[in-house]
């Protein structure tokens, strides 16, 4: 019995293990590689989550009839952000996750007039009415914001600030999780706050 | 002129003003009525009194607690009171899960009343009313949801003497301090381990509560709202088994614990607080409870000795035995190979622990046969039984050697041919989970490593004990036919149960990465079979076209390793067989439906689990079952594993499984569910169908 033999097969068959054992569960976590997805925009345009690797991806969760919402499009909170994170090459990915005749539900051209009404900035606005990537992400709110860094790592997952209400008084003075997670990734250093509570309303799924 | 409109202009802010500060008691906004009442008609100074907040919410709508769950706000109260009056926090009631889709919330329906405490410093005096007023913002949620808010106030007299109001207040405070949770009732500790969070809780006299009881903790973030808990009474603990969230503290965990008491059916809640040192790590589960270490050992071995029957180690258990006829070794010989082959068993079952335990650690769902749950596996075992079958149909013998790289191994002579035919009896055994070793594998999942791993050897044991005992006891090889003729064909006809599992993987194959995935499979195949015949061609022949032949086996194994890696990474979204019968698995929408006086039937299946497919078909997808469930009504879900899912894997470690089948029945309401064997058979099926129809009607 050749022992070289017997521990390269060994390490052969631990490999063909390990590669069946690489998890990749409903509930994305931080550091782990964001799940996967394709979905159509607005626009009829298809888009790869895969496609973006080398730039880093916000997904924002959206019904726009949501008040706390409202609170963030209101304000110009939100569309703050999307120019910020355009200028700095950052995809902006909105996502509509609402169910037909569920609140937030729009078809393409309601979908490019919200934008254009409230002077939002995002790359797309992807229409998913089956709701997969929401439920693959464990989306569970309206706003509820996801950062992807250029390796296709999720680097944060929750609230877009620190103050869980809808009255748009407590946008100042907010930690904002959103701008301060991009601003750590740009710094190339950890993101001090990875996870934070999302909050909103449901993202209202169908059945 | 002018001195006219400043007249008015005075006047409408003196009205403005008052009203302001004449808020009413009670304000109706578009879901809900506000109303604020104090415990006293007259409080004493140094006393202070009880306020209350009742909202009355219109019938299907819903308010939050404190931690709303998975979305959703608490209600807020921001107090205006005169100096030297106080409010406290709100004491709350307590709350209900409210699932929404895949997620849930805690909060409130009906009409839930927010105790507030007021305190009265002790030189405020006698007969100057306190002016006290609330400013209420609530979320009310219905499908959609709508943040609603009031200000409200109330004058309240300050006397020598305190007065309690009469009815109805003294009993809307009555009722809300009855469906406050009661002070600190249960405490203990809790510990987190392979990513379950365990609490156990000091509760004499609870035996009752662990079926129906449900941990609410005070924050969000400390535990998954939607993943499911479960609750067991042990020597006079109560253990609940749950998913941390991804923000539980270091320190003390507080909560509510809801459940219905068994003696008087009410709904009781009392306040539960578990501290976080000083835990042993040790997790249990409704598996272990009914299983100890040395009886989970003996599973394991029954276990792993039925595995030699399955289709798939059969043929390799086979050919093995047939050398012990052919070749006429010696006693110590013999010995030696028996042990390779164990060597070889158990060292698979120790890597297949080992990564087990590495995976459960990382905090991923890992179960029985997951390792089917990865396309690349399913079609490099596609390809090492294949070629194994067509190394047996073809009639090479072992000095062939090269057809393939399982093979080579194997068929390799001597001890090191016999490790690897036991490692490989090993890997192909995975799929197959004999029912004794799935409550083993359980056991084992949820137990530290050493118990994991010995588990998880003495499976591997129990697979290599016939090959040992046949070299141990030579005597035994007699009841072996004498070798000839028969034994080539007997190899040749053991070709085909391989063929048939390469068949089977293929199909789930075919699940996991659709119909072209499969074809580029086949397609490896088909070169792989060519590079085998060539192989087999050039054993008989010399010089050119010997090489030639070489050139073209060795082009034709890279063309289908190149094939098989290429169908394997990119997986288009998975195909999943069409039901009508049955809905997918959705743990979130089973409470609603049972409180709509509807049973659930919960089948959690894979498509590479054998057990769950002979069950679907002889005794789910039958007519008698199908109209079963549909005279009652049960809503019939399915829950496929085929592909990794993390709830379901959740799902199946709430009770205590690693893998699938897993069949659970809830009867309508409040009921405990029913877990069912993991063989059906038609008439048990519709036996416990049966039942549930009985008790749907007593209770």
């Amino acid at each position: 019995m050749n022992i070289s033999t017997l521990t390269k097969s060994c390490i052969l068959a631990l490999l063909v293990f390990a590669q069946a054992a690489i998890a990749a569960p409903g509930e994305p976590e931080i550091g782990k590689p964001a799940p996967l997805f394709s979905a159509t925009d607005s626009n009829g345009k298809t888009h790869n989550l895969a496609d973006y690797r080398g730039k880093i991806v916000v997904l924002e969760w959206t019904n726009h009839d949501c008040p706390y919402v409202r609170k963030h499009y209101g304000a110009g909170n939100m569309q703050a952000l999307q120019n910020d994170a355009r200028e700095a090459d950052i995809v902006w990915l909105t996502v509509i996750s609402s169910a037909p005749g569920k609140q937030g539900y729009v078809d393409p051209a309601e979908a490019n007039k919200l934008t254009a009404s409230r002077n939002a900035a995002p790359h797309a606005v992807l229409l998913e009415p089956d709701g997969a990537i929401g439920k693959a992400y464990g989306a569970r709110t309206t706003p509820h914001m996801y950062i992807i860094d250029a390796e296709g790592v999720l680097r944060y997952k929750g609230g877009i600030d620190d103050k869980p209400t809808s009255d748009p008084a407590d946008i100042d003075g907010a930690e904002n999780y959103v701008r301060a997670a991009l601003a750590d990734l740009a710094s190339g250093s950890a993101v001090r706050t990875p996870v934070s509570r999302p909050y909103g309303c449901s993202v209202k799924y169908g059945t | 002129m002018t001195r006219l409109i400043i007249n008015f202009a005075i006047a409408a802010l003196f009205a403005i003003a008052t009203a302001e500060a004449a808020a009413p008691a009670a304000v109706t906004t578009g879901h809900a009525r506000a109303e604020l009442f104090a415990e006293h008609d007259a409080a004493a100074a140094g006393e202070g009194t009880w306020l209350a907040l009742r909202l009355t919410l219109d019938e299907g709508w819903h308010t939050y607690w404190k931690n709303p769950g998975d979305s959703g706000e608490a209600t807020r109260l921001d107090w205006t009171l005169p100096e030297g009056v106080e409010a406290g926090e709100i004491v709350w009631p307590a709350p209900e899960r409210i699932p929404f889709g895949p997620f849930v919330n805690f909060g409130f329906h009906g009409a839930p009343v927010h105790l507030v405490r007021l305190d009265i410093a002790d030189d405020w005096p006698a007969g100057q009313p306190v002016r006290i007023e609330v400013f209420a913002s609530w979320l009310v949620c219905e499908e959609i949801c709508i943040p609603e808010e009031a200000r409200l106030g109330l004058d309240l007299e300050v006397a020598a003497t305190a007065r309690l109001a009469a009815d109805p207040v003294a009993g809307i405070f009555a009722a809300a301090r009855a469906a406050t949770p009661a002070a600190l009732a249960l405490s203990g500790s809790y510990a987190v381990a392979d990513g379950t969070l365990q609490i156990e809780l000091a509760g004499a006299d609870m035996r009752g509560a662990a079926e129906t009881l449900f941990f609410f903790p005070d924050q969000w973030g400390w535990i998954e709202p939607s993943t499911p808990q479960t609750w067991a009474y042990r020597e006079q603990e109560l253990i609940g088994r749950m998913t941390p969230g991804p923000a539980l503290p270091a320190g003390d965990l507080g909560g509510v614990a809801v459940f219905v008491d068994d003696r008087s059916g009410d709904r009781r809640a009392v306040r539960v607080l578990a501290t976080g040192a000083g835990v042993p790590p040790l997790i249990d589960s409704p598996a272990a409870a009914q299983l100890g270490v040395w009886q989970a050992l003996l599973f394991a071995i029954i276990g792993g000795l039925i595995l030699n029957l399955m289709p798939c180690v059969l043929p390799v258990l086979s050919i093995k035995a047939l050398s012990l006829v052919t070749h006429g070794e010696s006693r110590g010989a013999l010995r030696r190979s028996g042990l390779a082959y164990t060597a070889g068993v158990l060292c698979c079952f120790a890597i297949l622990g080992v990564v087990l335990i590495a995976v459960r650690s990382a905090g991923a769902a890992a179960g029985w046969g997951f390792q089917l749950q990865s396309p690349g596996f399913v079609v490099a075992m596609s390809y090492v039984l294949f070629a194994m079958a067509l190394v047996l149909s073809l009639g090479l013998d072992p000095g062939a050697g090269l057809a393939g790289a399982g093979d080579g191994l194997t068929r390799g002579g001597g001890l090191a041919g016999t490790f690897f035919t036991g490692a490989l009896a090993a890997v192909v055994a995975t799929p197959c989970t004999a029912p004794f070793m799935a409550a083993a594998i359980g056991f084992a999942l949820v137990q530290p490593a050493p118990v994991a791993m010995a588990v998880m050897l003495a499976v591997g044991l129990g697979l290599a004990l016939p090959f040992l005992v046949l070299t141990f006891v030579p005597a035994w090889t007699r009841w072996l036919p004498r070798p000839g003729a028969w034994m080539t064909r007997l190899k040749q006809g053991l070709a085909f149960p391989l063929y048939a599992t390469v068949l089977w993987l293929l199909w789930v194959a075919g699940q996991q990465i659709g119909i072209d995935g499969m074809v580029r499979v086949w397609s490896g195949l088909l070169l792989l079979a060519l590079a085998i015949w060539l192989f087999s061609v050039w054993r008989h022949d010399r010089g050119g076209s010997r090489m030639a032949a070489i050139g073209c086996a060795i082009a034709a194994v890279i063309g289908s390793i190149f094939v098989a890696v290429t169908s394997v990474r990119a997986p288009e979204a998975p195909i999943r067989v069409a039901d009508t019968v049955s809905v997918p698995f959705a743990e979130g929408e089973i409470p609603a439906i049972r409180a709509s006086g509807r049973a659930v039937f919960v089948n959690m299946t894979a498509a590479w689990c054998i057990t769950c497919l002979v069950n679907e078909r002889v005794a789910l997808d039958t007519e008698a079952v199908r109209d079963a469930l549909a005279a009652r009504s049960i809503v019939y879900m399915k829950g496929d594993w085929t592909n990794r899912d993390a709830a379901i894997s959740s799902y199946l470690a709430s009770f205590g499984r690693a893998g699938v089948p897993l069949y659970v029945l809830y009867p309508p309401g409040d009921g405990a569910p029913r877990v069912l064997p993991q063989i059906l058979t038609e008439s048990s099926l519709l036996d416990a169908l049966d039942e549930l129809g009985d008790d749907g009607e007593s209770t």
